[in-house]
């Protein structure tokens, strides 16, 4: 019915090292994700469904925590996070006040290129759905 | 509403994956369309939206009383702002049932008609209500 999961495998395949990329709600309720499918041999890569829906959640906690103080100093609402780790990190973009997007990646993932197919997929989303 | 845009959207609930059924319900629980796996999946929903309805009824009544108690407390407030807002604001309420499968409810424009969906996990209940709101607003 949509080019949803289209435009996220898209962007998906133009970050090397992603492991998900996903859109979400800010209530914490994950939207769309792609891989999606366990029959795309890339799903195995990707974190576990039930995981996924933990992570979102956190990311959602974590651009409410970056709302206040940080936001304020900032004088904008604070847009983008970047969580890293050893094996590989995750890179949250707001497209609305009411969505992200998230990338999952492995610790091979260039986030310059991340960060910049963020902005792309934000622009694309916002374009298609809001 | 006309009927054939009730089966549109409909029609377009089911294409949205992981919704098993769909039905546009009026204000009383009639079913006005319907298309979904299962007989009595759709029999489900409307019997729980035809009680969700009633029960909402009676909720809002419970909560005019309130408000309208609040409002006379504050009726000497110069800037007249949190309780006024709240009645000129448009409600919207989605009510999720979590147990075998989740049924969605997103209120149609004019408020007198309700679309029902069910969707085959809780993974899907996002997904299923992003494409609901953006359906009912168009």
């Amino acid at each position: 019915m949509t080019d949803l999961e289209d435009i996220l495998a898209r962007a998906w395949s133009r970050v090397s090292g992603c492991r998900l990329v996903a859109v979400a709600g800010m209530d914490g309720l994950l939207i769309e994700r792609h891989p999606a499918k366990q029959d795309d041999p890339a799903f195995a890569a990707a974190p576990a469904p039930e995981a996924i829906e933990h992570i979102v959640a956190e990311v959602t906690t974590l651009f409410g925590v970056a709302g206040g103080a940080m936001s304020r100093q900032l004088g904008t609402p604070v847009a983008e996070l970047l969580a890293l780790g050893e094996t590989g990190g995750y890179l949250a973009r707001r497209l609305t006040p009411d969505l992200f997007c998230l990338f999952v990646t492995d610790a091979t993932a260039d986030l310059s290129n991340a960060r910049a197919e963020a902005e792309v997929l934000a622009r694309e989303l916002r374009g298609a759905f809001v | 509403m006309a009927a054939s845009e009730a089966t549109r959207l409909v029609d377009e609930a089911r294409a949205v994956r992981g919704v098993l059924a769909a039905a546009v319900l009026g204000a009383d629980g009639e079913v006005l369309a319907a298309a979904g796996e299962g007989a009595a999946l759709l029999e489900r929903m409307q019997r729980t939206a035809t009680n969700a309805l009633a029960a909402a009824e009676a909720f809002a009544s419970l909560l005019d009383g309130l408000q309208g108690d609040a409002l006379g407390e504050e009726s000497d407030d110069p800037a007249g702002s949190g309780a006024s807002e709240e009645q000129e604001a448009e409600s919207h309420l989605t009510v999720l049932y979590q147990d075998v499968q989740p049924l969605l409810f997103e209120p149609l424009a004019g408020g007198d008609k309700l679309l029902v969906v069910a969707v085959e996990s809780s993974a899907d209940i996002g997904r299923a209500r992003f494409h609901l709101r953006r359906l009912r607003n168009r």
